[in-house]
C-alpha cells in the first residue's frame, strides 16, 4: 500500500478566497486549509506542489513541512535511532545490577557473616540481579550454613539494590538444663510487684532491696531445705528514684508559615543531603518527596515553606514547665513495657543571664529484674 | 442484486448530500464553485443551486466533490 505524502504549503499576501476557487477550477485537491496571520497554509499532496507554482503564477508559494508519516521520518536519523536504543540498553542493564547490598541487623557480627555469605553465592556490588528461584536457593544455604546462628532471611529487592532483613537465632543460656540462676535486683528500691514462672519469690510487695538482692530463687525449697535447683524466671518491678538536671535556654524561636512556598531540587548521597538550587527564601521549612534513585544518590523535589521566626522569652514558670516536659521526655527514653513515672518533684529552679537550670527527682516504676547464674555447693554430709 | 445494488452505490456514490453542524457545513457532490467569499457561498448541485449566507466563512478542506467550510451560518436557500 502506497502512502500518499502530503506537504504543508504556504501563501504570503494572497487572496484565500480567490486561490481556492483557483485550486478548485485546476483539480488540485486541498486536504487542509488553515489561516494564520494572514497567511494561508494549505495541505495538499506533494505531487501537486509543481503544478500548483506552474498553474497559480499570480501567487506565490512556499513549502512548509511534511505532514503525517513523513514528517516523522524526517525527523528520525539515524543517530537519533541509536542513542534510543543505546539508552534503552542502558536502562535495561542498570535495572538488572546490584549496585548496593544493604544488610540490617544490629548486630555487626552477624551483618559481616551474612555480607560474606553473600558475596561468595555471587550477590555483591555490581552483580546481577538473581531471579526468584536463585533467590530462594541462596537463602536456604546461607540459613543452613548458619542454622545455628540464623532464625529467618529475606532478600528483598529495592530499585538497584538488595536489602537484606535477618532474624537471629537466640538461644536462652539460662534456660540450658545444667543452668541454675536466681532473679536479682539490678538497682536498689521497693519492690511494687514481682512475678514468677518459675522459681521462688523471696521478697514482698513494699519491701526496701539493695542493688545484687535475690528476687526469685532458683533453690526450691521445703522446710528450709533445698530440695531442687533451677533457672528462675520471672519480672520484678521496683520503686526507683533518679535525679534529673535540665538546663533551658530563656530565649526561645516559635516558627511559623506565611502560606509562601517555593519548590527546589536535592540529593542525598551516603556523605549528605544537599540543595542543588539555591533558596529563594529566607527562613523556610522544607517538606522532601522522593523523585527518582540513580545508583546511591536519591533525587528530591522539595517544597520549601517560607515561615516567620518570632524570637521569645521563657519565664521562671513556663520554663519550669518546658524543663519538666523535656525531662519526661529523657526518662520516658529508657522506658521498657510496664514502666511508669510514679511521681515528681521539682527540687530547685534558678535563672541566670541566660538560662534556666532545674533539678527534678522521680520516683520510677522500673524493671529490676537481672538474672544472675549461681554454681550449687554441696557439703560432704549430704553427699554421705 | 439487492446486494449489487447496496455495493454499486457504495462505491459510486453519487447522490449529493448536505450535512449542517454547527459552524460546519459539509457539502458532498456538488458540481461547481460558483461564488467563495466570507460572506456568501454559491455551489452548483446537480439539480439546484445553493446559496449559503453567513458570517466568517472559511474553507477547511476542498476537493473534487467535497467541501468542508466553518463559519456561522446564516441563511440557506435553494435555487431551480
Amino acid at each position: 500500500m502506497k502512502l500518499n505524502h502530503y506537504i504543508y504549503i504556504k501563501c504570503k499576501a494572497c487572496h484565500h478566497n480567490r486561490i481556492l476557487v483557483k485550486l478548485y477550477k485546476n483539480k488540485i485537491n486541498v486536504y487542509d486549509v488553515i489561516e494564520r496571520d494572514e497567511e494561508l497554509y494549505l495541505k495538499v499532496l506533494e505531487s501537486d506542489y509543481e503544478r500548483i507554482k506552474k498553474e497559480l503564477v499570480t501567487a506565490k508559494f512556499y513549502y512548509v513541512t511534511d505532514s503525517g508519516f513523513f514528517r516523522i521520518k524526517k525527523r528520525i536519523t539515524p543517530l537519533k535511532i541509536f542513542a534510543v536504543l543505546f539508552f534503552l540498553f542502558l536502562t535495561n542493564f542498570f535495572s538488572n545490577v546490584i549496585v548496593k547490598v544493604n544488610v540490617i541487623h544490629s548486630n555487626k557480627e552477624i551483618r559481616d557473616l551474612v555480607s560474606k555469605s553473600l558475596d561468595a553465592q555471587g550477590i555483591h556490588i555490581w552483580s546481577i540481579k538473581k531471579d526468584y528461584q536463585e533467590l530462594q536457593t541462596i537463602k536456604a544455604n546461607i540459613l543452613n550454613t548458619y542454622k545455628d546462628r540464623l532464625e529467618w532471611l529475606e532478600i528483598e529487592s529495592v530499585g538497584m539494590s538488595y536489602v537484606v532483613r535477618i532474624e537471629e537465632r537466640i538461644q536462652n543460656k539460662f534456660n540450658e538444663e545444667n543452668k541454675v540462676c536466681h532473679i536479682v535486683a539490678s538497682k536498689s528500691g521497693v519492690v511494687d510487684s514481682i512475678t514468677s514462672t518459675k522459681g521462688e519469690i523471696v521478697v514482698h510487695e513494699g519491701q526496701y532491696v539493695k542493688e545484687g538482692d535475690i528476687l526469685i530463687s532458683g533453690e526450691i525449697k521445703f522446710n528450709e531445705e533445698v530440695k531442687n535447683n533451677v533457672c528462675a524466671s520471672g519480672n520484678a518491678y521496683a520503686e526507683v528514684w533518679y535525679e534529673t538536671h535540665v538546663s533551658l535556654p530563656i530565649e526561645y524561636t516559635t516558627k511559623e508559615r506565611t502560606g509562601k512556598k517555593r519548590w527546589n531540587l536535592s540529593f542525598e548521597s551516603e556523605s549528605g543531603k544537599y540543595k542543588i538550587l539555591r533558596s529563594r527564601l529566607a527562613t523556610y521549612e522544607t517538606e522532601s518527596k522522593v523523585l527518582f534513585r540513580f545508583f546511591n544518590f536519591t533525587f528530591y523535589l522539595d517544597t520549601e515553606y517560607e515561615t516567620l521566626e518570632t524570637k521569645n522569652n521563657y519565664d521562671i514558670s513556663s520554663g519550669t514547665n518546658k524543663a519538666l516536659e523535656l525531662a519526661d521526655e529523657k526518662i520516658q527514653a529508657k522506658f521498657q513495657e510496664y514502666e511508669k513515672i510514679k511521681t515528681r518533684k521539682v527540687l530547685k529552679n534558678s535563672t541566670n543571664d541566660s538560662t534556666i537550670e532545674v533539678d527534678v527527682f522521680y520516683s520510677v516504676i522500673e524493671n529490676v529484674s537481672k538474672v544472675e547464674e549461681y554454681t550449687i555447693t554441696t557439703t560432704e554430709e549430704e553427699g554421705s | 442484486m439487492h446486494l449489487y445494488k447496496t455495493m454499486k452505490n457504495f462505491l459510486m456514490d453519487f447522490n449529493y448530500y448536505i450535512d449542517m453542524y454547527e459552524e460546519k457545513i459539509h457539502v458532498f457532490n456538488y458540481i461547481d464553485i460558483e461564488k467563495l467569499t466570507s460572506t456568501e457561498i454559491i455551489l452548483a448541485m446537480p439539480s439546484f443551486t445553493l446559496t449559503l449566507k453567513g458570517v466568517s466563512f472559511v474553507v477547511k478542506r476542498l476537493e473534487k466533490r467535497e467541501i468542508l467550510i466553518e463559519g456561522i451560518l446564516e441563511d440557506v436557500r435553494f435555487t431551480r
